[in-house]
């Protein structure tokens, strides 16, 4: 499948319904767009980090480590952003020695809303866009859910309109631009063809496209089975018949459900989707760790 | 110990668990069970799936609507899923010492932002929401289901909100000198103001620090309210008549979310009493599947493959959490259900298999 367009952009977030497969997939693009000769940096914000895991690698806090062949990884840390900021792009070591690490202001800095999002938004824009030299050509974000995900998508504006003020509020508005360049970011949501998933997926996608005005890049249904289950001479036309046998009826059930979700997203999406941009990885069954780069080669 | 057993004792059941294992689905199970045991059953939830809630005919309230279970349920379940302004909203009526103050906080800029937007805000509302429910003697046990980020955790350690309000040397720090500021003028206070704020202002910008002192000194009492709000969450928490139940699914993400959630728990001095292992391949399946009968379907080999792999983690993960468990920690296996759990009469069923 040719994903080489969506490597184009500078930053591509991956978002969708927990347990969607967010960290696989953006693990999978990594791993492609590394394969077209781009530098790539694959950020988390989870205090249970999941991609280092996912490469072999043990999990470490605020620090990029190399993971495989062009791909680095890192977990990052609102606090530590803030400090960065503050630190090496205002250049105000001194002040967030004798002010930041004051623990009244830490409290302080904690009520103020949105800031550990925004904070997060600029470290990748940071890397994208003003990092000299730039270390890398792609920034791919293992986004959190579908619920926090749009609150993070409005918090730039949400803060550019609240009437606060200072550099933080200045630097936001560029961020935001960023953000909602899509030639530069890239949304990617992530869906399971299971009927409760398919539903949040679709709610999402319409509000990420009319209420935060920003198009989606990719969809990406996970989990499709579409290996032909049966031998060659039966043929399966999508709809359960029940059987006698567990094994057979689970099997039957699971795959026209499977069957008759991954339709529907793909008839819902029309409207909102163009052609090509609909994307599928396959069911691969158990993912072990580290990743094993020969079970990409199916998608 | 069984699950009865948790529901007969308990007064808060809260149920925890990374993203997408079916927490929600869990929860209100859980509450139709204690139902049938004759429970009067709240249960809160935090945006959960849109259908799942439809199909139960809830929608975002800051009241509890009793959910129409078979007749042949002795007890009841109320159920609400928080709407996150309308009961911030209510805390600042009940807290505010005047009408005068509520109605200038609830148009503050930097309050309709807090209220409706911010991550963080959400989870600390259930839990306010929570502490009252526990207080009404007209529901025998309240059911809190938790949002889906692991991160959530935080919110059981010390809210956002929490952490300030509980200092009391940030509130004064907060307070007075913000209280100094808005009457000698901005611009003034700056310049007296010394190393601390004048480092804040670099930052911020003078006009922010003007907007959150502002908002700080009216939201004065409220955040009294709060402050006691909190730390009553905190004691019933803690105490043992409140329970929690980790839900996981069998894969290593999974397995490490849980594990990461389970030491958290466990570190802020909480019980867990059950831990669900939810969407486990049906041991029917498991028991037939080896068999040469299916050798031509292309899927059995992934399949089995699975099988393989859950009984390794299943085993690996009650070790494991078991050793971190002072108390023998109950071990549920739910198995992954054929028809879709998404409706009322399905949640019933489902709720038997929570034994």
């Amino acid at each position: 499948m040719d994903f080489h367009y969506l490597f184009e952009h500078k930053l591509l977030m991956v978002t969708g319904k927990g347990g969607s497969g967010k960290t696989f997939l953006s693990a999978l693009l990594a791993i492609r767009a590394a394969e077209e000769g781009k530098k790539v940096l694959l950020v988390e914000n989870n205090r249970c980090g999941q991609i280092q895991p996912l490469f072999g690698k043990p999990s470490k806090l605020n620090k990029e480590e190399f993971l495989y062949d062009n791909i680095w990884g890192i977990n990052l840390e609102v606090e530590h952003c803030l400090r960065e900021y503050i630190e090496n792009y205002l250049g105000l070591k001194k002040l967030y020695d004798t002010v930041f690490m004051h623990p009244v202001i830490r409290s302080f800095f904690q009520v103020i809303p949105g800031l550990g999002d925004s904070m997060l938004l600029g470290r990748m824009f940071y890397s994208c866009e003003l990092e000299k030299p730039s270390k890398y050509d792609l920034v791919i974000f293992d986004a959190p859910a579908s619920g926090h995900f749009s609150q993070l998508l409005s918090m730039p504006s949400l803060v550019m309109h609240s009437g606060l003020g200072g550099p933080i509020v200045k630097e936001l508005t560029k961020v935001h631009n960023f953000l909602s360049s899509p030639s530069k970011t890239g949304i990617i949501v992530t869906c399971l063809p299971e009927s409760l998933v398919v539903s949040e997926t679709l709610d999402l996608i319409s509000l990420i496209h009319n209420k935060i005005d920003t198009k989606i890049a990719a969809v990406f249904i996970n989990q499709e089975i579409v290996t032909d289950i049966f031998p060659k001479n039966q043929s399966f036309d999508g709809n359960f018949h029940s059987s006698n046998d567990f094994v057979e009826n689970y099997i039957y059930k699971k795959y026209s459900e499977n069957i008759k979700e991954s339709k529907k997203i793909r008839q819902r999406l029309k409207g909102f989707l163009e052609d090509g941009k609909l994307h599928t990885i396959p069911y691969l069954g158990v993912i072990k760790e580290p990743i094993d780069k020969s079970i990409l080669n199916s998608i | 110990m069984s699950i009865e057993k948790v529901i007969d004792n308990k007064k808060v059941i809260v149920l925890l668990g990374a993203g997408g294992v079916g927490k929600t689905t869990c929860s209100i199970a859980t509450a139709i069970r204690a139902a049938k045991l004759g429970k009067r059953v709240a249960l809160i939830s935090i945006d959960p799936a849109r259908r799942l809630a439809d199909a139960l005919g809830l929608k975002f309230d800051t009241e509890l609507k009793e959910l129409k279970l078979d007749s042949s349920v002795s007890g009841c379940v109320y159920a609400m899923m928080i709407d996150q302004k309308q009961v911030f909203d209510q805390m600042i009526y009940r807290y505010s010492t005047s009408s005068k103050i509520t109605k200038k906080i609830l148009s503050h800029d930097l309050y309709k932002m807090i209220s409706s937007k911010v991550s963080g805000s959400l989870e600390y509302m259930a839990l306010a929401k929570l502490c009252d429910l526990v207080e009404d003697d007209n529901y025998d046990i309240v059911i809190l289901d938790t949002p889906p980020d692991t991160n959530a955790i935080c919110f059981l350690k010390k809210s956002h909100f929490l952490h300030v309000f509980h200092d009391n040397k940030v509130m004064t720090w907060l307070i007075k000198p913000f209280y100094i500021a808005n009457r000698l003028g901005f611009s003034r206070f700056v310049k007296i103001g010394g190393k601390l704020i004048n480092g804040l202002t670099t930052v911020t910008g003078i006009k922010s620090l003007a907007l959150i002192s502002e908002f700080a000194i009216l939201m004065q009492s409220v955040i009294q309210g709060f402050n006691q709000a909190g730390k009553k969450i905190q004691k019933i928490l803690n105490s043992f008549d409140s329970s929690f139940i980790l839900v996981t699914n069998l894969n290593q993400t999974s397995y490490r979310s849980s594990r990461y959630l389970f030491n958290e728990i466990k570190t802020l001095g909480y019980n867990i009493d059950a831990l669900y292992l939810n969407r486990c391949l049906p041991g029917k399946l498991i028991q037939s599947i080896f068999s040469n009968n299916y050798d031509d379907m292309i899927l059995i080999g992934k399949i089995r493959d699975k099988v393989k792999e859950e009984e390794k983690l299943i085993e690996k993960m009650f070790k494991d959490l078991s050793q971190l468990n002072e108390k023998p920690l109950l071990k549920i296996r739910i198995d992954d259900q054929f028809e879709n759990v998404n409706s009322l009469s399905a949640l019933h069923n489902f709720s038997k298999k929570i034994l």
